[in-house]
């Protein structure tokens, strides 16, 4: 078992309480979180990549206790085992598209090695952006960035937080074809956010909320 | 990858925002950094012109215009005050040394000065060639002038009337340069020196062209000066002694120049002077104080100008940081996401704002000595060293990193603070 929520439970005041069933994501089993907007589809993946600490309840990462690390630890835990997709792609302005890779890798604590991130965008057909700036990009080519950025170490788990909202139902099978074979490449567990259900029959683990 | 990598980077991606930073630090700096560097340099220069100068006795008027004319050679005379009255002066028992100046005329914009040979120990000054000059319309010029006129032992200088003006000039009276002096970081530098009497011979000279009179009976005592000199003064009785000897009734000069024998003199002369005489007497020290007390008006309002600007620098870099901060706080959840732990967001926001300061303080730096220097270039060069660092600058270097660290704290603390997940969700 890679992770395990139990109990989850998250107060953002008094008024607005969200709690989650038990979830489990196994290695190699790439999942799903389904749910309407508002259902807490982003807290429950926040909760899962220690970005927001529940109000109770526990996440376990095999046998360490994610919200019992100091801020330090987690920071480093995140970068090295967690890549994150978002719905927006927030690539870093003022950098390259290398750059981006390479800042990653720093911040994680890896030294860079630039012939390993050109191979990762060669595999994701971006090896002629290298140094073009975000704004330089398509939708399309600054998604696959920031997919190349998020499994620039390695990561255990691969997680994307609506990938597909904006798209049309052709790009929308390509993108998740994208994730879930770089994912595997990389020896990553994927997991998706999402509304969308077009995708539900690509996975077997799905969640509902 | 390093931290300074990723915040280069960001600055040159929003440069307008960090020129504006940068630049008004430069105009900063370079203000306060041009007021340390005049204000020292100028003390350094009034230290050095006016150390040996106790005295300076001459007609009565603005003091503070005697001092800028007879020590610093800038202001224009307060008239002319006759040779025996000097002359009764310069032999009471307080006096050492006692040397007379008197002007009139310029060569090239330098003025041209009759005074005798102890004006060379008054300012410690040496011959890189050639000698004091023994007879009349013979001249010693300050390295300077050699300098810019190219001038060597032999050539001939045409002076003009006036202390600056080079129209009316006395092409039948040309100068020989008999001596050339080392450099000595004085105002005598700049200066031309001839003997009293050649000074005298050009104004008769003038008056004769004026009112077609035409006085010669001094011819004599210019030669009595000029074997004085001729033999080096030895001693303050020697050098008083010269002054004396010139013998003649009349004449004028601008000025002298006094030296006491020892410091009781200093409480003492000046009123005896003042009260007993129709010249007045001026203190250097006392005038170059007030000189920069009233410069230090001017100055101060520099100074100020400069915390403002500098004020105002450390207002922009924080607003700029700020902005950027929230339109950034996006990007910088992201860096969470990928492993920034807190302390990583609050360096780069830190350091970004010590290098915009610090591109500021170096450029302002810069300016004040390109500053400096076209000052120095515009007066001759003795005023202002353009070339000069100091601790001073070290110092403005240091405040500017200070600055900038207080500029960008509230903004890196916001990013220290950014909660990620509430920012991600927005």
């Amino acid at each position: 078992m890679l992770v395990t929520l139990h109990d989850i439970e998250v107060w953002y005041n008094d008024w607005t309480r969200l709690s989650f069933p038990a979830f489990k994501v196994e290695k190699g089993k790439h999942s799903l979180i389904l749910g309407g907007s508002g259902s807490g589809k982003t807290t429950l993946l926040h909760v899962m990549c220690g970005l927001l600490a529940p109000s109770c309840g526990t996440v376990t990462w095999q046998d360490v206790h994610v919200y019992q690390l100091s801020s330090k630890q987690m920071d480093r835990f995140r970068g090295q085992h967690i890549g994150l997709v978002f719905q927006q792609n927030h690539l870093i302005k003022s950098l390259t598209v290398l750059e981006n890779l390479q800042l990653a890798k720093w911040l994680a604590g890896s030294e860079a090695d630039t012939d390993e991130l050109m191979a990762l965008l060669e595999r994701l057909d971006m090896a002629d952006k290298a140094s073009s700036y975000p704004f330089e990009l398509s939708q399309g080519q600054r998604q696959r960035t920031s997919i190349a950025r998020a499994l620039v170490n390695r990561p255990a788990l691969l997680v994307a937080d609506e990938p597909t909202s904006a798209l049309d139902d052709r790009n929308t099978d390509r993108v998740i074809h994208l994730l879930s074979e770089q994912a595997a490449a990389y020896d990553a567990t994927l997991v998706i956010a999402t509304h969308d259900k077009r995708i539900k029959d690509q996975f077997s683990n799905t969640y509902e909320l | 990858m390093k931290t300074l990598h990723v915040v280069w980077k960001n600055l040159l991606f929003n440069f307008s925002s960090s020129a504006l930073g940068i630049l008004l630090s430069a105009l900063g700096t370079a203000i306060f950094c041009l007021v340390l560097l005049l204000s020292s340099q100028i003390n350094k220069q009034v230290m050095m012109n006016g150390r040996q100068i106790d005295l300076v006795i001459g007609a009565k008027g603005s003091p503070l215009q005697l001092i800028l004319n007879s020590v610093y050679h800038v202001d224009y005379p307060t008239g002319n005050i006759l040779l025996n009255d000097a002359r009764k002066i310069a032999q009471h028992p307080l006096v050492k040394r006692a040397v007379p100046l008197s002007m009139g005329d310029n060569y090239q914009g330098f003025r041209i000065i009759g005074t005798d040979s102890g004006f060379l120990e008054l300012y410690d000054l040496r011959f890189a060639s050639g000698k004091w000059m023994v007879h009349d319309f013979e001249s010693v010029v300050g390295y300077e002038v050699a300098q810019a006129q190219h001038l060597n032992l032999g050539d001939r200088i045409i002076g003009a009337h006036g202390l600056t003006s080079s129209e009316e000039l006395h092409a039948d009276h040309p100068y020989t340069v008999v001596g050339i002096m080392e450099r000595s970081g004085t105002v005598a530098d700049k200066l031309v020196l001839t003997n009293l009497s050649s000074v005298w011979h050009m104004h008769e000279h003038e008056h004769h062209h004026a009112q077609g009179y035409h006085d010669h009976h001094q011819e004599g005592d210019g030669k009595d000066q000029n074997d004085h000199v001729h033999h080096e003064p030895q001693g303050e009785e020697h050098t008083v002694h010269g002054l004396l000897d010139i013998g003649n009734h009349g004449h004028e000069i601008t000025s002298m120049l006094i030296q006491y024998k020892n410091p009781t003199a200093v409480a003492l002369f000046p009123r005896m002077v003042n009260q007993q005489t129709q010249m007045q007497a001026a203190s250097p020290a006392i005038e170059s104080a007030r000189l920069f007390t009233i410069m230090g008006i001017g100055l101060d309002a520099l100074r100020i100008l400069a915390f403002v600007l500098m004020a105002m620098a450390v207002l922009t870099v924080f607003v700029s940081l700020y902005n950027a901060f929230k339109s950034r706080k996006y990007e910088l959840a992201v860096l969470r996401t990928m492993g920034a732990s807190q302390g990583t967001l609050f360096r780069l926001m830190i350091a970004e704002g010590l290098l915009i300061t610090m591109m500021g303080a170096v450029l302002g730096i810069v300016l004040a000595h390109l500053a400096a220097f076209f000052i120095s270039a515009s007066d001759g060069g003795n005023v202002v060293e353009p070339g000069h660092i100091g601790t001073s600058e070290m110092a403005v270097l240091l405040a500017g990193l200070l600055l900038g660290f207080v500029a960008a704290l509230i903004p890196a603390i916001k990013a220290y603070l950014t909660p990620i997940s509430q920012t991600l969700s927005r």
